[in-house]
Parts: structure tokens; C-alpha cells; sequence
């Protein structure tokens, strides 16, 4: 990465770079269970998330930008989870659709199932809901914009720990 | 046109104009080159597989010649979460493992319960389970019709079908207040009555979704590029689908006309008029066609039942805590996907001692290594997608 | 139904009707063979496969419950016979029904009865690594044990 994580660029710079990043975010469909359903319906016509830049249609993780997490993640299918976010080429997002794997759900108390995706991987923004609406995600998104639209890549790449987003999480 | 020269084992032939001579190999072992099969993973993650059903093939060039489905990456073990929930939680987590039709999956405990209490339904409750159950069957199979041509390239049929689900979940949303999940039934009866215009709306609903049904046909199953990779494709003999308990549309398709409403009625199924298609050959094609059908007969069962409905309570007075007495029972269902059928075991208390559930893509997908032995990679798709399965419907 | 079939086996069976349903209890020794009559006798002709599940039955064993249907004649049987807890066996029913393959798998990794004759009992639903039988009542679910959930009271408590 070099140059992008060392020195803090000049806000033009930053400015259409992140204006470039956000968007076209291309949108790897790690669609799991219920929650994707719901993902499904969100990018076809009724509420379009196309319209927002993001691209639902990346070939594989090495072409995503956005890792969406819909559905309930066990214990077997961890493993797989962990090298397909490993796969993603940085800078990365993931959005955490759905109260199972935001934290396990309905499912909390299940011998199989793990806790919430954010075991394993980070996440950006957390969209709660059982399944969430169509429009909660749209707001996911656009917040997770606004977001990519004001960061610096330096304190991203320097861990520099940034809360994650709730979506509906009081003003 | 080309002249055969038998050669022992394989057959060698020349192309008329004299250019370039094959082999064909009818025995493996004859051939000079060597060869080895190759094991192919497909899965857990793939656009293909509706969500995370892992099948290893072991193929031999195109051919396949073994598959196994590895399924368990969707298994959060709801039998055993039901130990510990009491009937109305059940209900509410019980809509989530086919989680495209969620009324039909309550129905089924909501029955199950009442049958155990011998409680008695209202009237009215019965009838609009019913309408909801069909509205509920004709938004899964819209799933299907959208997903399975996508899966054969074609794009637009997601479109319309989605089209089509977001006007019935707008009917869903405006009497229970959600979406994909509903939680209406109750034991007992419903969680609360139609709303004002529900019923207008639900009247309205039905020829539109005629006139769509009609787009469907048109559109999918007259293309030819359809009919080529799904005709004769993946043919389920009627008698191996019953050893392996495959059920629904599947088994429909094989020409068993075996439909819970029909050979056990429960609720008011007996008192309409619908039919039970039934396909001829059992392959793909039919499989899919199988579920306009359903579609049409589930519209006639709707449209029946939005005269019949009594005016009246829609639930019963329960005591404060809901206990089944000892015993077990079942109850059938025929879910959109199959035969969904209940076994529970109580002890007397207020969760259930043994909650089983059978669901219909467990058993369609076991016959997944019968169905793909011998089919071509590209056919694999066309005949895993004609399976209709949903993965939390396997592994619960 | 119920009638044919004791006069077919008597006393190796215990037959019993329970909200419309026959269930026929069977010692783990004559498990075979009752699956074989509700196959392959003309009368019975349970052709169809429903499921064959285990129901944990404390301090009596695990029992095991194999469900079956006739599409012809449109009856439903279920055969249930009970193993001891430590080493419960039974023959594999995989050969009459090919649906039994992945539901005795499935109650031999929940529940630990063995299958004698089945070619493959290896994990289906849970991952490699996973130790213990959790649908039997002694696995407990940690969730549950490391806190009493706040939603356990009823309305009004």
C-alpha cells in the first residue's frame, strides 16, 4: 500500500478518491440464510441499491469491495467466512445484516451457531433486524457512505479503532 | 458422415472428407490414456447453490460420476432450541428454517398443539389460516420460478417474480405487521384479526396474479433454450422419490399425486375445489411446471375461500400458561416446498420434551447422489436448482 | 391395520393408537423385521419414507422412531422400539428405505445409536471437530447455564 497508509493525503485528493471509492462499491452477496432474501429484495426493482452504486453482481470475493453478511453463520461455516473476508482485496467493508449475525439472533442459545459474524471478522456497520427491512439496509449503506466519504485511509490501515455503525441506534 | 471400423474395445472412425480419425472409447479400460477422476468442490459459497449446501463431485471429464451433498453449514439445531422454548416461542422460531414461507411452518405447530389439547378453532380463525397458508405458498413458489431460470442464465424472470412478491408481502405486511417472518398463528387460533380492506385487497390481488402467471408460462417455459436444458434432464422414477420420501412438487412431477390437503385434510381443505397436478416424466421440466400449477390451484383455493369467511372470533381464550398434556402426536402439512411433518413428545410441561421436524428438502436432497450420478457438469445446476430446496430446510 | 399386524408378529409387538396415529412398539432384536413386513407386505405397503428420529427416553435408553406412509393406501406406521443409552444398536433399515441413509446418520450424530450395516455413519449436520450427543438431555446448552434469560417469565410475573 505504501504512500496511501503513511502519509495523510491532501483533502482534494482524499475527497475524489473517497468520492471514487463509495460510490462503487461492488458488493460480494454472502448471502446466508433469511436475511438474504431480504438482501435480494433490496437490489431488485422495488428498492433498488443499484441506484446507490452498489453492484451486487462482483464475481468472487477478489472483485468486492463490500462484504454483506446476511444470515446466520455456524460453526462450520466459519472457516469459510474467514477465508473469503481474507480474500477481499483491501480497502474492505462488511455490513452485518440481520440480529443473527449481528449476535447470534433467535439463535443465541444454539450449540452450532456462532455469536454474531464480528467473532470473526470486522464489521462496519450493523443493521439490526429480524429480518430488517428493505429500507434499513438502503440506511446501512448510505451511512457506511458517508462514512467511506469523510475517512482517512491512513487511520483506517493504522487500526485506528473506529466505532461501528448501528443503523437505528437513537439520533 | 463417417464409416465405423470396429477395433476390438473401441471403435475408431474417419470423417468422410478423410481428415483426422477419432477413438471412441465405449470401455474405460481400454483406454491408452491414462486418466483420473477428478474431485470437484462446489460449494458452501456459490451463486449457484441456494445458500450454503456444499456437494462434492467426483467427476470423469464432463460425467459425473458420484456426488455428495455435505450438508450441515445452515444447522442451528432447532430441535434442540425447542426444548427449551415454550409453544408460543416455538411458533415464532419455527417460521425461520424454510424461511420463505412462514405461515405454513407455524401452522403445522400451531396444529399440533391444538390437536394435543383438543382445542377447538374458531371458525374464522381456520379460514383465514387458510388463505394466508395459500398466499404463503404462492410467494415460495414465486421464489422458485424467479431463481431457477437465473440459475439457466435467464435474468429477467427474477425481476417480475420479485415484482410479484413485494404486492403479496404488501398484502403479508398490512394484516400481521411483517414482511418474511410473520408469527400470526397462535395456538389456538390467530394473533389478531384482518384489518379493514385486507380482504379487498387480497380480491384484487388474485386476477393480477393470474394475468402474471400466464406472463410466466409464456415467457419461461416456452423458451427454447429453457425446454433444451431442462427437458429429460434429471428424472426422478415415481418409486425411487417414495423410497427416499421426497415429496411436494417433486414427487408431483413424478406422477404421484400425493398432497397432504388432499389425503389428510386438515383444516377446511376439504371444503374447496382444487386439484392435484401431477407431471409424466418426473425430469426437470416438469418439476418447474409443477409449480405454475400448484400457483393456479393455490388462486382457486384463495378465491374460494374469500367467500367463506365467517364473521366470528379468531382465537380462543388460553389459560395463562399453555401446557399440552403427555403423549405424542402428529401432524402433516403439505408445505410449499413438500411434506413438513411435526412428531412431538410432552411430558405434561410447558415446552415440549421432543419437538421433531421433518422437513421436505431434507429428504429431496438426499436423493441428490441418485439424481446427479451420471449427468454433465451443466446439467448438474439445471437439476440441483429443479430440486426446490431451501438450505434451512435441511439442515433446521 | 392394527389388527393385521398383530396377527402377523403377536406379542413381538405393543401396538398402541395415540391422536389418530399407530405406533407399534418393538424389541431392538425384532426391529428388522417389522420394517421388512411394513415394506413388503401387500397390506401394508409403506412405501414412502418419512422419517426415523430418537426421542431421548432418560433412564429406559434412547428411543428410536421409524415413520413410514403407503401412498396406496394412504395409512401411516410408526415403529418405535428403545436402546440402552451406552452401545444402543440397531440394523440399518437403508436397503428398504433409501430416505433412512441420511436420517440414521442424522440420530446416530445427535443421539449416539449405531446403525449396523449402514456403509457410511460419519457427521452429516454438525462440523468434524464437534465432541458429544446434543440432543441427548444431558448436553446442556452453555448459553443457558452461564446466565438465566431475562425473557423466561411469563406475562404478568
Amino acid at each position: 500500500m505504501g504512500l496511501v497508509d503513511s502519509v495523510e493525503m491532501p483533502q482534494p485528493i482524499k475527497f475524489v478518491f473517497n468520492w471514487g471509492r463509495k460510490y462503487s462499491l461492488w458488493v460480494f452477496n454472502f448471502g446466508l440464510a433469511c436475511c438474504a432474501i431480504e438482501f435480494i429484495a433490496t437490489s431488485m426493482a422495488r428498492h433498488d441499491f443499484i441506484r446507490l452504486g452498489v453492484i451486487p453482481f462482483a464475481h468472487g470475493p477478489r472483485q468486492a469491495d463490500l462484504l454483506v453478511v446476511s444470515g446466520t453463520l455456524t460453526d462450520k461455516m466459519a472457516p469459510a467466512i474467514q477465508r473469503l473476508y481474507a480474500e477481499m482485496p483491501e480497502p474492505k467493508y462488511v455490513i452485518s445484516f440481520g440480529s443473527c449475525s449481528n449476535c447470534g439472533g433467535p439463535y443465541w442459545d444454539s450449540y452450532s451457531v456462532t455469536k454474531g459474524v464480528d467473532q470473526i471478522i470486522p464489521v462496519d456497520v450493523y443493521v439490526p433486524g429480524c429480518p430488517p427491512r428493505p429500507e434499513a439496509l438502503l440506511h446501512g449503506i448510505m451511512k457506511l457512505q458517508e462514512r467511506i466519504g469523510s475517512e482517512s485511509l491512513k487511520q483506517r490501515y493504522a487500526r485506528g479503532e473506529l466505532e461501528p455503525i448501528v443503523v437505528g441506534a437513537g439520533a | 458422415m463417417a464409416s465405423e471400423l470396429d477395433r476390438g474395445g473401441g471403435a475408431a472412425f474417419q470423417a468422410a472428407d478423410g481428415t483426422g480419425v477419432g477413438i471412441i472409447v465405449r470401455d474405460k479400460a481400454d483406454r491408452e490414456l491414462h486418466t483420473q477422476d477428478m474431485t470437484l468442490n462446489v460449494g458452501p459459497q456459490h451463486p449457484a447453490t441456494h445458500g450454503v449446501l456444499r456437494v462434492i463431485v467426483t467427476l470423469d471429464g464432463e460425467m459425473i460420476e458420484d456426488a455428495q451433498p455435505v450438508i450441515g453449514y445452515m444447522h442451528r439445531s432447532f430441535e434442540k432450541l425447542a426444548e427449551y422454548r415454550d409453544y408460543r416461542q416455538i411458533i415464532a422460531l419455527v417460521n425461520r428454517h424454510d424461511w420463505v414461507s412462514s405461515i405454513c411452518n407455524e401452522l403445522g405447530v400451531a396444529l399440533i398443539v391444538e390437536k394435543q389439547m383438543d382445542l377447538e378453532v374458531p371458525e374464522r380463525a381456520t379460514w383465514i389460516r387458510m388463505l394466508m397458508a395459500e398466499w404463503t405458498r404462492i410467494l415460495n413458489h414465486l421464489m422458485f420460478v424467479g431463481s431457477y431460470p437465473l440459475e439457466l442464465g435467464a435474468i429477467t424472470p427474477m425481476f417480475y417474480a420479485f415484482r410479484e412478491r413485494e404486492e403479496i408481502q404488501a398484502l403479508m405486511e398490512w394484516i400481521t405487521g411483517g414482511r418474511l417472518h410473520l408469527t400470526y398463528c397462535r395456538v389456538g387460533g390467530l394473533k389478531q384479526d384482518l384489518p379493514r380492506g385486507a380482504l379487498q385487497l387480497s380480491r384484487s390481488l388474485v386476477p393480477r396474479m393470474r394475468e402474471r402467471l400466464e406472463e410466466y408460462e409464456d415467457l419461461v417455459l416456452g423458451n427454447d433454450i429453457f425446454i433444451a436444458r431442462t427437458k429429460g434432464i434429471g428424472v426422478l422414477p415415481a418409486d425411487v422419490a417414495c423410497s427416499y420420501g421426497v415429496s411436494g412438487a417433486l414427487l408431483q412431477a413424478a406422477g404421484v399425486p400425493e398432497d397432504a390437503r388432499r389425503t389428510e385434510p386438515y383444516l377446511f381443505y376439504d371444503q374447496v375445489d382444487f386439484d392435484v397436478p401431477t407431471g409424466r416424466n418426473g425430469d426437470c421440466y416438469d418439476r418447474f411446471s409443477m409449480l405454475l400449477a400448484r400457483m393456479r390451484e393455490s388462486l382457486r383455493i384463495i378465491e374460494q375461500v374469500h367467500d367463506r369467511i365467517p364473521p366470528g372470533p379468531v382465537n380462543v381464550r388460553l389459560p395463562k400458561v399453555v401446557r399440552a398434556p403427555e403423549g405424542h402426536a402428529y401432524v402433516r402439512c403439505e408445505n410449499p416446498l413438500g411434506q413438513l411433518s411435526y412428531y412431538m413428545v410432552s411430558h405434561g410441561e410447558k415446552t415440549p420434551w421432543r419437538f421433531k421436524m421433518r422437513t421436505p428438502s431434507f429428504n429431496n436432497i438426499s436423493s441428490l447422489p441418485y439424481l446427479l450420478k451420471g449427468t454433465l457438469v451443466p446439467d448438474m445446476i439445471a437439476v440441483m436448482g429443479s430440486m426446490f430446496f431451501i438450505v434451512g430446510d435441511i439442515d433446521r | 391395520m392394527r389388527d393385521h399386524l398383530v396377527a402377523e408378529l403377536s406379542d413381538a409387538v405393543e401396538p398402541e393408537v395415540s391422536y389418530g396415529l399407530l405406533t407399534v412398539t418393538v424389541d431392538p432384536g425384532d426391529w428388522r423385521r417389522v420394517a421388512e413386513l411394513a415394506r413388503h407386505d401387500p397390506e401394508l405397503a409403506c412405501n414412502f419414507f418419512e422419517f426415523l428420529c430418537g426421542v431421548d427416553e432418560e433412564a429406559a435408553g434412547i428411543g428410536v422412531v421409524l415413520h413410514v406412509y403407503s401412498t396406496s393406501h394412504h395409512h401411516h406406521l410408526q415403529v418405535r422400539s428403545v436402546v440402552p443409552r451406552d452401545g444402543g444398536r440397531l440394523p440399518t433399515v437403508r436397503d428398504l428405505w433409501a430416505g433412512a441413509d441420511w436420517h440414521e446418520r442424522e440420530t446416530w450424530e445427535l443421539f449416539g445409536v449405531v446403525f449396523d450395516g449402514h456403509p457410511n455413519l460419519a457427521k452429516l449436520l454438525l462440523p468434524e471437530e464437534f465432541e458429544g450427543f446434543p440432543l441427548r438431555k444431558e448436553f446442556a446448552l452453555l448459553a443457558r447455564e452461564a446466565k438465566p434469560w431475562p425473557g423466561a417469565k411469563e406475562p404478568g410475573e
